[in-house]
């Protein structure tokens, strides 16, 4: 009984997710055909008419969009994001090359904004109106409401222009990651803080706080039992958002640090007309949405019992 | 100063002398050593506001619980019962503080800290459990705490302690979650979490108030059988007049952050002293009573540090006169057990 529900919620989940992705695939079609005639955007205005037409000959461009859009979800579903209308290249050949670099960015970035900002903002709601809370809370306003290319061109002119410690493009060493990572990290963390703090500070409000201390419950577990479970909940949202929007979408932070990452190649792609690639890379960040959301979704049964062992 | 110091029978003693520093209190005990398992409180104040300005939120409260005996405080919202609850427990929030003295078993309470020997049930059920965390979780947590028993023996201890407040399946409770039991359950968990640390004195602030009627019922059988049982000292804090009429030893009306009458229930009820006293007993609904509207009082409780200054009922009061404006109300012994805090208490 208990086992076929969660089952079939699972499947419903399952199914959402993938209808959405269907939809925004079928978005993502017909918005960067709407731009005109993609041969004549890709060639020089001065482009003579046969060479426009044997391009779009070649990219299958002279089909009826009914044609080619079936034909594109065709593709989609086995994994074919057809070859760069640049160097001819498989588009997923060109992803996968791209998407590690992306992934260990994105990832330090989380794990930094993590460890940075929910203890800044636990220890903020603890310390409520005191000074921890007063400097770190105007501090994580003001970071977090800079640009984080600001932050980037920032620590470059402090680290590798000014002391020389690291450099400032590449990804060659370890060393190279530090400055990209900090400055994806530091704007999550500032926004992480920030919730982490009203979150935590709600939870402290709840009566169950005070019945906790009445029964002469230590604060130290008082925050591992009772203040960080209750307010991780709130926080899951927060992060899952935060992990769908920042692998994929480091492009400023990858620009800025000539990272051979996604958001470079999504850059170069775009203002190159590759089509197919950046087509791929939009699809790519919407499934990586689709599925935090879902992990989300399935955490949070993990987390609160009230959902968990809710009547559906 | 005052002439006669005698013992505090029920806590609270007429001082009909004026003097400064006794204008409020009506007991000025010298007497601090009491039976075990009882609470004396001398003097309580909780102030508002740490620095520059402070205002009086409870004012010189006196009173004692003996064991086994149920004290009930009444009255309105804002008239500081809950933050008298709160200082006794040694719960106040940052922005207030306590002054006077608090004793129980003999042994005086520290400023600020939770006493191990007390205990309390709180008015919201569910909300006062961690919702993610089960029912048996609650109860080990408070029994290693308090009396340092875990593991299997802690669990057998949870179990029993679940039995003892009238849960059927007390194994199946252990493993169940705040939201998954209704309110009236999860106060017998309430309960049993007060009881698990085997305290002289429990404090139930309105633990009833958000329970249906036959709930309720239940609730207050379960308190005086755990009174009886483990003889408690129990104050209960309540808005409900008549809930405590029949189950309370005595019961100590306040007002504004005042003790304005204290007595047994049938001395309160039979013969109200104090003009708000009277006034609550007449806004009770009543079955074959008179028809109409319910009767209620005009005005409200005079926020902390505003309203009149002696007695703070004067502004509501259908018999103050100038008096009542311009001098502090001497406390009126009717008999031993029984006083008011009015000019026109001896009628």
């Amino acid at each position: 009984m208990m086992r076929s529900k969660l089952f079939s919620y699972i499947l419903r989940k399952v199914f959402r997710a993938v209808f959405t992705l269907l939809l925004l695939s079928t978005l993502v079609f017909f918005a960067l055909r709407l731009s005109g005639n993609p041969a004549r955007i890709l060639l020089s205005p001065d482009a003579p008419p046969e060479m426009v037409a044997a391009y779009a000959e070649r990219y299958g461009l002279n089909a009826p969009l009914a044609e080619q859009y079936v034909l594109y979800l065709r593709n989609l579903l086995s994994a074919d994001f057809g070859s760069s209308y640049i160097n001819s290249k498989p588009v997923a050949a060109i992803i996968i090359d791209r998407l590690p670099a992306t992934l260990e960015l994105g990832l330090s970035g989380i794990v930094l904004a993590i460890f940075i900002g929910i203890p800044l903002g636990l220890m903020a709601a603890l310390d409520r109106s005191g000074p921890i809370d007063k400097y770190a809370m105007t501090l994580a306003t003001l970071v977090y409401s800079v640009p984080s290319f600001f932050f980037g061109v920032l620590l470059m002119l402090l680290f590798s222009v000014a002391l020389r410690w690291l450099p400032s493009s590449g990804s060659d060493t370890w060393r190279n990651l530090i400055l990209p990572a900090m400055t994806l990290g530091i704007g999550n963390a500032a926004l992480l803080a920030r919730f982490t703090r009203s979150a935590v500070a709600e939870i402290m409000q709840q009566p169950y706080i005070l019945a906790a201390r009445a029964r002469g419950t230590p604060r130290s577990r008082i925050i591992v039992h009772y203040l960080l479970p209750n307010a991780g909940i709130a926080l899951l949202t927060v992060i899952g958002l935060m992990i769908g929007t920042t692998i994929v979408g480091a492009i400023v932070t990858e620009t800025v640090f000539a990272w051979p990452g996604l958001g470079s190649l999504f850059v170069s792609s775009v203002s190159s007309r590759d089509i197919p690639v950046v087509q791929a890379i939009v699809i790519l960040s919407a499934a990586t949405m689709v599925t935090t959301n879902l992990t989300v979704d399935f955490l949070y049964r993990v987390a609160d019992p009230r959902i968990r062992t809710a009547q559906r | 100063m005052s002439a006669s110091t005698g013992i505090c029978e029920s806590g609270v003693k007429l001082d009909s002398t004026e003097s400064q520093s006794s204008k409020d209190s009506p007991a000025h005990c010298a007497q601090k050593a009491v039976t075990a398992g009882s609470l004396s409180v001398r003097n309580l104040t909780v102030l508002l506001g740490k620095n520059g300005r402070s205002v009086p939120i409870v004012q010189s409260l006196s009173f004692d619980i003996k064991r086994a005996e149920m004290v009930a405080l009444v009255g309105e919202s804002g008239s500081g019962k809950s933050v008298t609850c709160r200082a006794i427990m040694g719960l106040l929030p940052g922005y207030m503080q306590r002054t006077g003295e608090l004793f129980l078993g003999g042994a005086e309470i520290p400023q600020g800290r939770v006493s191990a020997q007390t205990a309390m049930v709180f008015q919201d059920p569910v909300g006062t459990l961690n919702p993610v965390r089960t029912i048996g979780f609650h109860l080990k947590e408070v029994l290693s705490l308090r009396r340092s028993i875990r593991g299997a023996l802690a669990y057998a201890r949870a179990v029993e302690l679940l039995r003892q407040v009238g849960l059927r399946e007390p194994e199946r409770a252990m493993t169940l979650y705040p939201h998954q039991l209704s309110g009236g359950m999860n106060q017998r968990v309430g309960i049993a979490l007060a009881l698990a640390g085997n305290p002289s004195l429990l404090l139930a602030d309105e633990p009833t108030s958000s329970l249906d009627t036959t709930t309720q019922a239940q609730i207050m059988d379960l308190l005086a059988k755990v009174r009886e049982e483990a003889g408690l000292a129990i104050l209960f804090v309540t808005h409900d007049l008549g809930l405590v009429s029949q189950r309370a030893d005595r019961v100590i009306v306040m007002y504004g952050g005042q003790m304005v009458e204290s007595g047994t229930p049938r001395d309160l009820f039979e013969n109200p002293r104090h003009p708000y006293t009277a006034a609550l007993i007449a806004s009770l609904p009543r079955v074959g009573g008179e028809h109409g509207q319910l009767r209620s009082i005009p005005g409200k409780v005079p926020p902390p540090g505003e309203g009149p200054a002696f007695c703070r009922f004067a502004d509501r009061c259908s018999r103050a006169d100038e008096t009542c404006h311009a001098i502090a109300p001497p406390w009126i012994t009717i008999d031993p057990n029984h006083l008011a805090r009015c000019h026109h208490a001896a009628r």
